[in-house]
């Protein structure tokens, strides 16, 4: 009996060692994961407050269900980012956003508009949401609350949120482009003025051995998006705008020698071993989530990274704006293009044509959702009204007063917000094909234009 | 009706108690009013009055999405015009090979992956005390879901460039070996459609264990023991005593993983999406489907699963047929 008992006590305190060894490691796990958010929620703020006072003004009077459900690419920090400006709705309101985020937005939505049980509301991309617009699926916002959206942004930005004239999604977070670099460990041209600069410092440091470039693209079902923008900066600061909505239209063929030479400078520099942090198969297997940490590592294992301004959010509290990371314009190859830039946003589309809708889509337009979404840092905003100077981090002011209060900026549109769904998923699975076989790239432009249609 | 949806306890009631008590009035009422006609009409009649409500759901569930599919796959992508056999020719040619050829090594490196190890587990395990604690730990990713397994698997062979920490466990248990490096497995051809097939080797173990298992016990000892007494060695009596007597239980087996072979999805959409040439068929029929958007190419796609898995079906059935004679 003492022998059973003995025994059964080293099996439980082995048993508890497990338990608190996977916790352990579970909660490492998390932590990592919750690294990706600098998000500095609070319902105490200002902007919440006035947030809920504007959904309250904006539900005055209106019968609204109880909830509205809405589904988006954003989920883990962004997602929550995003939802921590939905409470205000919720509260202000009385209508509970039951949000849903995932990285398969495209298809999802798809299969419940298929199936005849869209969501409310949908933050899809711009191409993806003409391609419903075109179906007459989408609820028309001019008529709900157009002389708000005219106040609130630029025409050209509510232009290409636009069909047939009618307003159909509403902006939340707004990306930009640019080349992100740790000033500790850089050692590349500041402020370039040509891409050719970017390109000779990237071949004289693989010449030491020394690969620059963090460029992960596992992003699950979307694999090779990150690349995918890569490829348009190039494009849009070698060809300018025009070609480039031209390109997304659809009307310049994917097969053309522009595009093409496009994907191969996007080659000559990252589909090369010497290049890429941890060579093109470790760019290709490592996770976007933590795939760019390594541009605030210490020891740093890369020095660049051409990508959206979520950068700093997606590494964490070691992204420490103007110490250990900063940006600069990406570089023009032609300099008449050197003020075009491409934004990377999604819209808010409506499905179901009613006054919960409807009243949603309005408070994310209006100014004071727009001040708390800004207050939260994780991304600019287009809202006119929304001054640089409420974004607490400086990395977020500065890309504020460089993108949207500077005039000359030009902000311009190509595939990735024009490009529907069949498109868009053939592009970046090219991007992947073309990263593990470059002698395939022929074969994966085709494939790309074969999906347009 | 949103509220209707959003509240659970209701879909409960509804679904677990509601639907059943409804069920069984119709068929009660039915049974009541087949029982007041003429004695010898209503013994014919009662059958069907019980079989109408089945037959009717079967109907709807599975005769007329088949007859609808087979109809969209001779259909453009609206499926507003017919395109006679286009969709069919296109699914056999170009990228489309390379997606066939991915089944064919499921269909083979799975089935048999799973019925070797399960055989090794069945046959072993019947001989050991402790073949409860090994069924089970077999059992146990039987109860995870295709997808829940994927990520966990996405995890574990996580890569990571070699010098840097290994994340994933796979890679971190064989970078200890002095000079081995991380090896990238989902992006490397060929390597990563085995990693994928092992997982689902690792999901589909236990079910396939619980039938062999329970086929090996079902084998007469005398067999085994006269066997033995004849000087046969342990292989010679699984090889001639005890594969042939459970060999029912080994085609169930097999075709079951078949067909599973057949219609994978989660598990490559999870992990890869298709991508390093790990695309399948029924992933293809997905993308074709809800992100393309093309009906008939996606209805041919379905079409020619299910004239792949028949034989099997089949076979499946002229087994159970022959068991139930004999």
């Amino acid at each position: 009996m003492a022998v059973t008992t003995r025994h059964r006590r080293r099996w439980i305190a082995a048993v508890a060692a497990s338990v608190s060894m996977a916790a352990l490691l579970t909660g490492c796990a998390t932590q990592q994961q919750a690294e990706g958010g600098t998000s500095t929620s609070s319902t105490n703020s200002n902007y919440y407050k006035a947030a809920v006072a504007e959904a309250k003004a904006i539900a005055n009077g209106k019968k609204l269900n109880p909830s509205l459900s809405m589904i988006g690419s954003n989920s883990g920090a962004e997602g929550q980012t995003l939802q921590d400006v939905y409470k205000a709705f919720t509260e202000g309101a009385g209508v509970k956003v039951n949000y849903t985020g995932s990285q398969d937005i495209t298809a999802i939505v798809q299969s419940r508009v298929q199936a005849g049980d869209p969501p409310d509301v949908a933050d899809i991309s711009a191409g993806t949401a003409l391609q419903y617009a075109k179906e007459g699926k989408l609820v028309d916002l001019s008529a709900a609350f157009g002389s708000e959206l005219k106040d609130n942004f630029s025409p050209s930005l509510l232009a290409d949120a636009s069909y047939d004239g009618k307003v159909i999604g509403v902006y939340q977070g707004f990306s930009n482009f640019m080349l992100w670099y740790n000033p500790k460990s850089y050692t590349g041209p500041k402020n370039p003025t040509a891409w050719s600069q970017i390109v000779d410092w990237t071949n004289a440091q693989a010449a030491k051995g020394t690969p620059v470039w963090c460029a992960a693209q596992n992003a699950g079902p979307e694999s090779g998006f990150p690349g995918a923008q890569f490829i348009e900066n190039i494009f849009l600061k070698q060809y300018g705008p025009t070609l480039y909505r031209q390109w997304g239209e659809g009307q310049l063929p994917w097969t053309s020698t522009q595009v093409k030479t496009a994907f191969q400078e996007f080659g000559d520099l990252i589909v090369n071993n010497k290049n890429v942090s941890g060579g093109v198969t470790g760019a290709l297997a490592a996770p976007i989530a933590t795939g760019y940490n390594g541009l605030t590592a210490s020891p740093a294992t890369c020095q660049a990274t051409l990508w959206g301004s979520w950068v700093p959010g997606l590494i964490g509290s070691s992204a420490v704006p103007g110490t250990t990371i900063d940006f600069y314009r990406v570089p023009a190859t032609d300099p008449k293009y050197e003020n075009d830039e491409l934004f990377q946003t999604t819209e808010s589309v409506g499905f179901t044509d009613n006054a919960t809708t409807k009243a949603f889509l309005q408070f994310m337009a209006s100014t004071a959702a727009q001040k708390y979404l800004a207050s939260l840092n994780r991304w600019p905003v287009a809202n006119v009204h929304v001054p640089a100077s409420i974004y607490p981090s400086s990395a977020l002011q500065e890309i504020a007063k460089t993108y949207f209060a500077g005039s000359s900026t030009q902000l311009d549109v190509g595939p990735n917000m024009l490009a529907n769904a069949a498109v868009q998923t053939a592009f970046f699975k090219g991007v992947v094909s073309y990263m593990q076989n470059p002698s395939s790239l022929d074969q994966v432009l085709q494939s790309i234009q074969a999906a347009q249609k | 009706m949103s509220s209707l949806i959003d509240n659970v306890p209701l879909l409960i009631i509804v679904g677990a108690i509601g639907i059943p008590i409804l069920v069984y009035l119709i068929l009660g009422a039915s049974d009541r009013i087949a029982g007041m006609l003429p004695r010898p009409f209503s013994r014919r009649v009662r059958p069907w009055v019980w079989l109408f409500g089945p037959v009717v759901l079967i109907a709807l569930v599975l005769l007329y999405p088949f007859v609808s599919t087979v109809i969209t796959s001779f259909m453009n992508a609206n499926a507003t015009q017919g395109v006679g056999f286009a969709n069919f020719v296109w699914a056999f040619q170009g990228t489309m090979l390379d997606v066939i050829g991915n089944n064919i090594l499921w269909l083979i490196a799975f089935p048999i992956g799973t019925l070797i190890l399960a055989l090794i587990a069945a046959v072993l395990f019947d001989k050991v005390k402790y073949e409860r604690a090994a069924m089970t730990l077999v059992i146990m990713p039987t109860a995870i879901s295709f997808t829940a397994g994927s990520v966990i698997w996405t995890q574990m062979y996580s890569y990571q460039p070699p010098g840097s920490t290994q994340i994933g466990t796979i890679n971190a248990l064989i970078t200890l070996i002095p000079g081995v490096q991380p090896v990238p497995w989902l992006q490397t051809p060929f390597v990563n459609n085995l990693a994928l097939i092992f997982i689902a080797v690792w999901l589909g173990l236990g079910v396939a264990v619980l039938i062999l298992s329970a086929a090996v016990k079902g084998i007469s000892p005398e067999l085994v023991e006269a066997a033995r007494l004849d000087g046969a060695g342990e292989w010679r009596v699984f090889r001639s005593v005890t594969f042939p007597s459970i060999a029912p239980a080994v085609l169930v087996v097999v075709t079951t993983e078949v067909i599973a072979a057949l219609k994978v999805f989660d598990i490559v959409y999870v992990m890869t999406n298709g991508n390093y040439n790990t695309d399948v068929i029924a992933n293809q029929m997905y993308n074709e489907l809800f992100t393309v958007n093309d009906l008939g190419k996606a209805s041919a796609i379905a079409v020619i699963l299910l004239v792949a898995a028949l034989p099997i079906v089949f076979i499946n059935i002229h087994q159970f047929r022959a068991e139930t004679k004999s």
